[in-house]
């Protein structure tokens, strides 16, 4: 019997990967920061089992469970060896005297840094067979990589994908653990390392040798980076210094570009690929067209020639010229020079219209396949805001051997119309909201929705003009690519400014607004900054004023009643009550407006505050005690400044600090969702403070002081993606009521460093969200996403105490918003932690400052505890499985913070009411165990787990300190949430 | 308040408060003694039942968080005429001396072994880990799950 279970197979292990953060490639090998020894001192004494595996510049560390490899890898010293890259020369095309027209086009891909999909990827050996379970959606090429890199036949590899959104890094991720699962001999999974939060710019330049005639000789391309798709990371990692380059010319067969003259393609300057970055190989093409086409406008405008008759002159192929000339005459394309011809137009709409073409040879098809397709894009601009509008797209297509399909299916029109709209992610749309759909989580939906989202009018699409049509147009690879660069040539037209860098969200509104402020036309949302500035200024001189006068009370401004109405419903659709339900829950109204066991909305829920208890208010729609008698205007009014209807001034423990942000849009919506939800008629208990803040006049002179009334501004630097989230997080997710420090006065403090700097609130401490608090490994965004989405982060721990109703409250928002608040919490930690020393990352630091665990004296007692009380769903490595999530206390940011306050808590209360319950109960031990042993227990733990942070003082009176908060916290509200 | 479950395939409506241990309503109302009633602090293992096949120690799983999955209490792996493999198993292994914590052996090493029965004897040991027994049955009881384990893979190599 014993024999059976020795055949090498069994349970799977996870493996983590080291990377340096600076790791690039650049064409043929592997460039950045090289790994030294690795110092295993800290890992060896959590006394679990793992393997560290190296080969090369390949390094990670292999347990039997992903949170115990993720333990270790936090507890291993890294010693990194930073690499100084070599200044690259770039030097302009070359190649004749006449060179004309040097140009720059620049693409951004935008990092994707999070992502809803999380699998693992696995990696399985039976000799020198191979099972891979990846979704890369290049099954093919991961074959004939993994056969390259093992030196194994190809039929010895099969791959086997989930029903996932296919992944860059998860191809990354199944090299790595066929690497790790062949060195150990079993299964082992490996989780797909999400992108880099940075940006990846390419470059790409052109010039051209014009004949003295102006005609075109010859067409100069040098792109910024090397032009293959890189090979997985593991790969580059473990060859170093192995014989390289065999596995970059799977897709580079490819042939790309209209034949434009006689095409030169000049080698990139020295320059690499991170391998972290976003990159994908549909990128690089897209920016190589977008940049040729983009070109190609500006040489027929230089040659003073019509764009599509001057594409016409190159073309040499007869199916090209057909679907140019037929595309253009579908269009109804404008023959004529391009550019500028409207700008003396004195109307505030200027209209435009842009050619592009592509043609993508694949090489890699017997015969070599030849698709080309062509755009035309009319677009009008409006020029007192800067936007502009997509009014049609007509889209050719013209693919070799195929027959003519259903030219009904609209499906495809949409997407291309989308695609194109999705380009312009200009300003201004900070506030648009979206419904979660069913299977949110784990799906490409939230990408899909996310290009509509920003789609203002539908753009008209007119495809009648497809010559050929395939059955699946997805398939070809040309039929996209020219989008881009008709929407710049269009843009040209309509305003002659000429954009070069693509997507066009980032300076399309400034520059195009720049136009609008030329033509001077209206200019107000240029105005806001320097507005709320004067204003700023003009409350502090009244605050001070009136201090000094004395006469407190006269100096108050007095606030009308504001008449009771009877809101007509009727006036708000159902989109804007939908959009309002979206609003109140990014808001949680119902958090703090519901008593445990009351009704929704109907306030009385006790808040403890250091200068009293405050009882929140009922807002339903009842219009005795609710707000069923408020206005519009009335409620605007509370929102914004913190008045009530009947002119007595709210505390700020209403988060109007923040609702202030709210625009018109939400505010509406927010208010016809709430005027429609169910009148509960239920009086809350009236809140009483003590002197002197019972006067509530007095708040008159907190909000000049500490109040700013101003809507989100949108940020024109940031990414769309980004004003989403700081919207979000500012404006209704108000995160900073809890998490930002306040003043003696209760008032955020609003120093530079103090923004989301962490706070105290019902005793909880509110941790810093600017990367200032103590981590045993720094948050990335897909840490944020994670923990906000699910409620936990296996990286770090669980939304509990007030954070929880927080998560479960934010279900309602879709996965874009959630990426949203992701994004711009993260760039908030990039600056702080770059000063804490305390952070880091291991992978995100080229050199990582080693702190050799000081032998510390850990609590026996402690560990019995531990053991006996903790273990049995703590425990990473031993014990089963189990329902629920199994944060690993290692990594839990609670253990390592400056206060046991949270830890003991938690212990105290446990988790009776988690975000989700799916992510399992914790049962509280207030009453199993002491105020001596959980002192124990804490300092065990501290001592174990954060033997980097000194141990905490006065264990036994935090202990009773938060026992007793904790006690009269449950007093007030008998038992929790509702 | 009236929730309603699904136990062992069968649906159940039962009235209780959302917050009450599922251990309660499986013993009191529903009449499933399988699992007990151990530690009350989810230490021991001996309440374990499966929510949608993964191990949950019921003594700390309010009866709200059942709702909408299936519940697999001991009953539920198989009959008194026809034992599942794994309960067949720890029979034929005489594992049990009290029999307090064999609940919770039995519904812990079901689901390590549906996950997947190429198990050594480290990986049963690691598993049954925090179950807890009293007598010093160990030896017997990791027999009986490798024992289990090896007529799963017959059977399913068969």
């Amino acid at each position: 019997m014993n024999a059976v279970y020795d055949t090498g197979d069994s349970m799977d292990w996870a493996a983590v990967v080291i990377r340096a953060a600076d790791a690039a490639w650049d064409g043929s090998r592997y460039v950045g920061s090289e790994l030294g020894p690795v110092d295993e001192a800290g890992a060896l004494a959590l006394g679990l089992e793992y393997r560290l595996i190296r080969d090369g510049q390949f390094c990670a560390v292999a347990a039997p469970s992903r949170e115990a490899a993720l333990q270790i890898h936090a507890a291993l010293g890294l010693h990194w060896r930073p690499y100084t890259p070599v200044p690259s020369t770039v030097s302009t095309p070359s190649g004749a005297d006449t060179t004309a027209l040097q140009r720059k086009y620049r693409w951004r891909v935008h990092a994707d840094p999070v992502s809803s999909a999380t699998m693992p990827c696995r990696a399985y050996w039976q000799g020198t067979s191979l099972t891979l379970r990846a979704n890369t959606g290049r099954d093919a090429e991961l074959a004939a990589e993994a056969a390259a890199v093992f030196d194994i036949p190809l039929d010895g590899i099969s791959v086997t994908g989930a029903d996932i959104p296919p992944d860059q890094s998860s191809y990354d991720a199944a090299i790595d653990a066929a690497i790790v699962a062949r060195m150990l001999q079993r299964p082992v999974q490996v989780w797909p390392c999400r992108e880099s939060d940075l940006d990846t710019v390419l470059t790409i330049r052109h010039a051209a040798n014009v004949g003295s005639d102006g005609r075109l000789l010859s067409l100069l391309t040098q792109p910024g980076q090397p032009e293959v798709l890189r090979p997985s990371a593991a790969t580059i990692c473990t060859l170093a210094g192995r014989e390289a380059v065999r596995f970059q010319q799977i897709e580079n067969e490819r042939r790309l570009g209209a034949d434009y003259a006689r095409s030169q393609l000049l080698q990139a300057p020295l320059s690499t690929i991170r391998l972290d970055s976003a990159l994908t190989m549909t990128a690089q093409r897209a920016a190589q067209l977008f940049a040729q086409e983009s070109y190609a406008d500006e040489l027929a405008q230089e040659a003073g020639c019509d764009p599509v008759q001057w594409r016409l002159q190159q073309v040499q192929d007869p199916a090209g010229r057909a679907l140019l000339e037929q595309v253009a005459s579908a269009a109804g394309w404008r023959t004529g020079i391009r550019g500028g011809n409207t700008l003396a137009d004195g109307s505030e709409t200027r209209r435009g219209q842009g050619f592009a073409c592509a043609h993508v040879i694949d090489e890699s098809r017997d015969p070599a396949l030849s698709a080309w397709a062509a755009w035309v894009v009319d677009v009008s601009v409006d020029a007192s805001t800067g936007s502009v509008k997509l009014d049609k797209i007509t889209v050719g297509h013209h693919l070799d051997d195929l027959l003519i399909a259903d030219a009904e299916d609209s499906r495809w029109g949409q997407e291309l119309a989308s695609a194109a709209q999705n380009l312009l992610q200009a300003g201004g749309t900070h506030d648009l909201w979206l419904t979660r759909k069913d299977g949110d989580q784990a799906s490409s939906e939230g990408r899909l929705r996310s290009d509509l989202m920003t789609a203002g009018p539908a753009p008209i699409t007119d495809t009648t003009a497809r010559i050929g049509a395939p059955a699946a147009l997805s398939s070809s690879p040309a039929l996209g690519l020219p989008a881009a660069a008709a929407v710049a040539n269009a843009i040209y037209d309509a305003t002659g400014i000429r954009l070069r860098e693509a997507p066009f969200g980032r300076d399309l509104s400034d520059e195009v607004l720049q136009l609008g402020l030329d033509g001077n036309t209206d200019s107000s949302s240029r105005s806001g900054r320097p507005k709320s500035q004067a204003r700023r200024a003009w409350a502090w001189a009244l605050g001070i004023a009136g201090g000094l006068a004395g006469a407190v009370i006269a100096a108050v401004p007095w606030r009308p009643v504001m008449a009771p109405v009877t809101p007509d419903l009727s006036l708000y659709s159902a989109a804007a009550i939908e959009r309002g339900r979206l609003v109140a829950a990014a808001s949680d109204c119902v958090v703090c407006h519901t008593a445990a066991g009351g009704e929704k909305n109907a306030g009385g829920l006790a808040m403890d505050t250091p200068f009293g208890t405050i009882y929140s208010t009922n807002i339903t729609s009842d219009r005795e005690t609710g707000i069923g008698a408020w206005s519009f205007a009335a409620f605007d009014r509370a929102m914004r400044q913190g008045i009530s209807r009947d002119g007595r001034h709210l505390y700020p423990a209403f988060p109007y600090t923040s609702f202030a942000k709210f625009s018109d849009g939400d505010m509406q919506a927010l208010y016809a969702y709430l005027m429609s939800e169910p009148a509960v008629a239920a009086k809350p208990p009236e809140t009483k403070l003590a002197f002197p803040f019972s006067m509530r006049p007095m708040m008159a002179y907190w909000n000049l002081l500490f109040h700013e009334n101003e809507p989100y501004a949108y940020n024109t630097e940031q990414s769309a993606l980004w004003n989403r989230g700081a919207y979000l997080v500012q404006g209704p997710g108000h995160c900073m009521a809890c998490h930002s420090p306040r003043n003696a006065m209760g008032a955020e403090k609003n120093g530079p460093s103090d923004f989301l700097a962490g706070g105290v609130v019902d005793g909880w401490v509110a941790p810093a969200l600017n990367g200032s608090a103590p981590t045993t490994v720094a948050w990335t965004a897909q840490d944020t996403f994670d923990y906000l989405r699910t409620g936990f982060s296996d990286r770090h721990g669980v939304a509990a105490g007030p954070m929880a109703p927080v998560v479960a409250s934010l279900q309602a928002l879709p996965d874009s918003d959630i990426q949203a608040m992701a994004v711009y919490l993260s760039s908030l930690r990039t600056d702080a932690s770059a000063q804490s020393a305390t952070a880091s990352t291991p992978a995100a630091e080229p050199s990582r400052a080693i702190m050799p665990p000081e032998p510390r004296v850990l609590s026996l007692a402690g560990q019995n505890v531990y053991e006996g009380a903790c273990a049995a769903c703590h425990d990473a490595t031993r014990g089963s499985p189990m329902f629920g999530v199994r944060p690993s206390l290692p990594l839990n940011t609670n253990i390592t913070a400056d206060e046991p306050d949270n830890l003991i808590r938690i212990v105290l209360e446990g988790i009776a009411q988690p975000a989700d319950p799916a992510l399992g109960y914790m049962p509280g031990f207030a009453d199993t165990l002491n105020d001596k042993q959980i002192v124990e227990l804490a300092s065990y733990l501290r001592g174990k787990y954060a033997a980097q942070r000194d141990p905490w003082n006065n264990l036994e009176e935090s202990v009773q300190r938060v026992r007793a908060e904790s006690e009269r916290h449950a007093s007030h509200t008998q038992g929790g949430r509702p | 308040m009236s929730l309603e479950l699904c136990v062992n395939g069968v649906a159940q409506q039962v009235d209780a408060e959302g917050d009450t241990p599922l251990l309660y309503i499986l013993r009191n109302d529903l009449e499933l003694n399988g699992p007990k009633y151990g530690c009350g602090l989810g230490e021991c293992g001996a309440c374990t039942v499966l929510l949608d096949g993964m191990p949950a120690r019921s003594c700390v799983v309010p009866a709200s968080a059942a709702v909408g999955r299936k519940v697999t209490t001991l009953e539920g792996l198989g009959s008194q005429d026809a034992l599942s493999v794994v309960q067949q198993a720890f029979v034929d292994a005489q594992a049990a001396q009290c029999g307090y914590c064999i609940n919770g052996m039995i519904m812990t090493a079901h689901a390590l072994l549906m996950r997947n029965p190429q198990v050594n004897e480290d990986d049963v040991k690691r598993a049954l880990q925090y179950n807890l027994c009293r007598c010093g049955t160990h030896v017997e009881i990791v027999q009986a799950v490798m024992l289990a384990a090896r007529r799963l893979r017959d059977r399913s190599s068969a």
